[in-house]
């Protein structure tokens, strides 16, 4: 009888058992799936921020309230809903409650006087806008506080395209320039003269804004002018999140499968079933490699299916590496299984040590939080975590740009892991797999 | 057929086979009697080749040594654990096991075909193992043992924690066994079956062989003498004798007696003369 036959008939026998486990079955490839799917999705958006719920309460009235409101409403980010109390005055203690309740994630208060403000800016009375915001969300307040400024600037740009508007906002300061006996001649001198200036670029800038807007261009006084565009740190980055989460729910498969057919060795010790094929013809080497090669074919499909479904959105940047990353996983987590197999003579004792410690090497090698947010001195420690270097040779054949030598220490390790883990544990298999 | 010679076994402290051989003949049913601990399933170990004995040897007549997978070939062994795969079906569990021998597929779907017919799992051949009662998993475990056609059977607690209909099944399969010419060693600590089955039996204690013989030899060497318990208007009287029906005789004159009963010495007699103790202490 061929050597290879009974291997190949007992590892079909495991790989059918596995397809009728519902549990294993479920945790080798579905769950994995739920994993890539479910945080692939969530980080999609490329870590854009979640939109602000903001209320505003316009105590003003004013056409410039109105202006600023109608700004607010319009920005990205911001999902703005007017505080409107039914013809009575809106109250901002009632809308800063909401904020209490959760309802909403700040308050605006434009109070009475915005509009005048605007106007008496250059006498030394600016805008005032008041708010509350949730202290949970301190980063959001930063955001909202720039968006304010942003808007008044935009207000400010307004009052200067109006001729009206600047020449009324100017004529105030003036007449209260010339009302303060105070200042003193000199002084009073150069601010006419600088008011004037003003004055003469308002009505250049109001004429620029009517031909600009004629001509259909965007305003024209800016006093600053912000684009941002989005620009990839360098061409190395993931392209989606799928290229970081389907590495990861690929090693959660290769944990699965692990613990799987590791379990199923110690099953066929205490169930009586490794009696049968000890004293068939069959060697013991022949049923390590059998174990070893059902293991082996289902630590590559679970790979495989996982790189399936993220080919979906990426393209990895070189299929063959990807190949020789997913054979090295492969080979790494089936000498582990050996290993696991051995630890334990009981069913229940080699499930929990294995899916103990291997949870926690996965946690540590990257496959619940992405290596790259991991601390310095967590990456460090990663490296004894077989997990971490199975991601980083998938990575590094999907987005990282490994070429053929840099991906050795990742499969070097790899292998190492699966070499010593499948010694080992064939060694100590080979010595206790003896009794009835 | 299978001959063990002074072998030895010990786990540590504790010696599992102390200085045990036995000749099992061709197409005989031996019988292992003991309590659990004897060293039954210890022996069997060594008997096929899965423990190396301390020191000892087994010879498998004509077949070679068992540690050799060539000699394993033509032994089949039903373990004590249930040694079948309870998320395959009955055939799917035969089929797997044939193919480990080797066997071609044509020949091995016949053989499959015949085995369920012959431990009567026709009906269920589809169905997974893990659906069925005790006493269907141990046929369906004896039939593993011999779906390569062995010409020696080792046998390991065959009929433990099943009901009697099934226990009679499995005995009467045993004889079938035999009478195709198959060496059974069999090993259990019921007297009963191993008075009814075994053509001769080896009493085993702590490792060691106590006696060996037929069923008819062990008693009349070690059984000791029957018990004759009479009652009359007088009481009962418990009398031991070597001939029950004469003694018998001898009081139906005297007239009186009520109630009669014979205990004669079964292997259960044999294991208390030769221990001290039951077989179930």
């Amino acid at each position: 009888m061929s050597f290879f036959r009974p291997i190949l008939a007992i590892a079909r026998k495991d790989l059918l058992l596995l397809l009728r486990d519902r549990i294993n079955f479920f945790f080798t490839f579905f769950f994995p799936m739920i994993i890539g799917l479910f945080f692939g999705v969530i980080f999609a958006g490329g870590g854009s921020l979640p939109t602000i719920r903001v209320g505003v309460v316009d105590l003003d009235g004013s056409p410039a309230s109105r202006a600023m409101a109608a700004d607010l409403a319009a920005t990205d980010g911001l999902s703005v809903q007017l505080i409107d109390a039914g013809g009575a005055p809106p109250d901002p203690a009632a809308a800063a409650a909401r904020v209490r309740r959760g309802e909403l994630a700040a308050v605006i208060t434009l109070p009475k006087g915005f509009g005048a403000g605007m106007k008496s800016m250059l006498r030394g009375r600016g805008l005032a806008i008041e708010g509350v915001i949730d202290p949970t969300r301190k980063a959001q307040a930063g955001l909202l506080a720039g968006k304010l400024n942003e808007l008044a600037f935009r207000q400010l740009s307004r009052v200067f395209e109006d001729p009206a508007q600047s020449r009324e906002m100017i004529e105030g300061a003036r007449a209260d320039l010339r009302a303060d006996r105070e200042v003193d001649p000199v002084t009073r001198a150069a601010v006419e003269v600088l008011f004037s200036a003003i004055d003469g670029l308002a009505r250049t800038n109001a004429r620029r804004a009517g031909a600009a807007r004629a001509g259909g261009a965007g305003n024209g006084f800016r006093p600053v002018e912000v684009q941002l565009k989005e620009v990839a740190a360098d061409d190395r980055g993931p392209p989606h999140s799928f290229a970081i989460t389907f590495p990861q729910a690929a090693v959660w498969g290769l944990l699965g499968c692990c613990v799987a057919f590791a379990v199923s060795l110690v099953q066929e010790r205490s169930r009586g079933t490794l009696i049968r094929l000890l004293t068939a013809p069959v060697g013991r080497t022949q049923v390590m490699l059998a174990k070893a090669l059902a293991c082996f074919a289902t630590a590559v499909t679970v790979q495989l299916l996982m790189m399936a479904i993220m080919a979906a959105r990426v393209s990895p940047q070189s299929w063959t590496l990807l190949a020789v990353a997913v054979l090295c996983g492969a080979a790494a987590f089936t000498g582990i299984m050996m290993l696991l197999a051995v630890i334990s003579k009981t069913e229940g004792g080699s499930a929990g040590v294995g899916r103990g410690a291997l949870l926690l090497l996965a946690m540590f090698g990257g496959g619940s939080i992405p290596l790259q947010f991991m601390p310095d001195w967590m990456q460090a420690a990663s490296s004894v975590s077989p997990f971490k270097w199975a991601i980083l040779a998938m990575e590094g054949a999907i987005w990282r740009g490994y070429g053929a030598s840099e991906m050795l220490l990742p499969c070097g390790v790899l292998l190492g892991f699966g070499a010593a883990g499948f010694g080992l544990g064939a060694r100590v298999f080979r010595r206790t797999a003896t009794s009835v | 057929m299978l001959v063990l010679t002074d072998i030895r076994k010990s786990f540590g402290a504790t010696v599992a086979v102390d200085g045990l051989s036995l000749r099992v003949g061709r197409g005989e049913v031996f019988g292992l009697l003991g309590p659990n601990g004897a060293g039954k399933s210890t022996t069997i170990s060594i008997a096929i080749g899965l423990l190396p004995p301390d020191s000892g040897t087994v010879t498998l007549e004509g077949l070679g040594d068992p540690r050799h997978a060539a000699a394993r070939r033509h032994i089949g062994v039903a373990p004590q654990a249930l040694a079948i795969y309870d998320d395959l079906s009955a055939a799917e569990n035969l089929l797997f096991i044939g193919r480990m021998y080797g066997i071609g597929h044509r020949a091995l779907r016949g053989r499959v075909a015949d085995l369920l017919e012959l431990v009567g799992l026709t009906d269920r051949a589809r169905d997974r193992a893990g659906t069925f009662s005790g006493g269907m998993k141990r046929r369906l475990n004896l039939a593993a043992a011999i779906v390569h056609e062995p010409p020696l059977v080792l046998l390991d607690e065959p009929t433990a924690g099943v009901d009697p209909q099934s226990r009679n099944n499995l005995l009467e399969l045993v004889r079938t066994l035999r009478a195709r010419g198959c060496t059974v060693l069999y090993t259990t600590h019921y007297m009963e079956e191993a008075q009814r089955l075994c053509d001769r039996v080896a009493i085993i204690d702590r490792g060691r062989v106590l006696a060996v013989g037929t069923v008819d030899e062990l008693i009349a060497r070690h059984g000791g003498r029957s018990v004759l318990t009479v009652t009359t208007d007088s009481g009962e009287r418990r009398i031991e004798t070597d001939d029950p029906l004469r003694e018998l005789a001898g009081l139906m004159p005297g007239g009186g007696i009520a109630n009669m009963r014979i205990d004669r010495p079964d292997l259960e007699s044999v294991f208390l003369h030769l221990t001290g103790r039951l077989l179930r202490d």
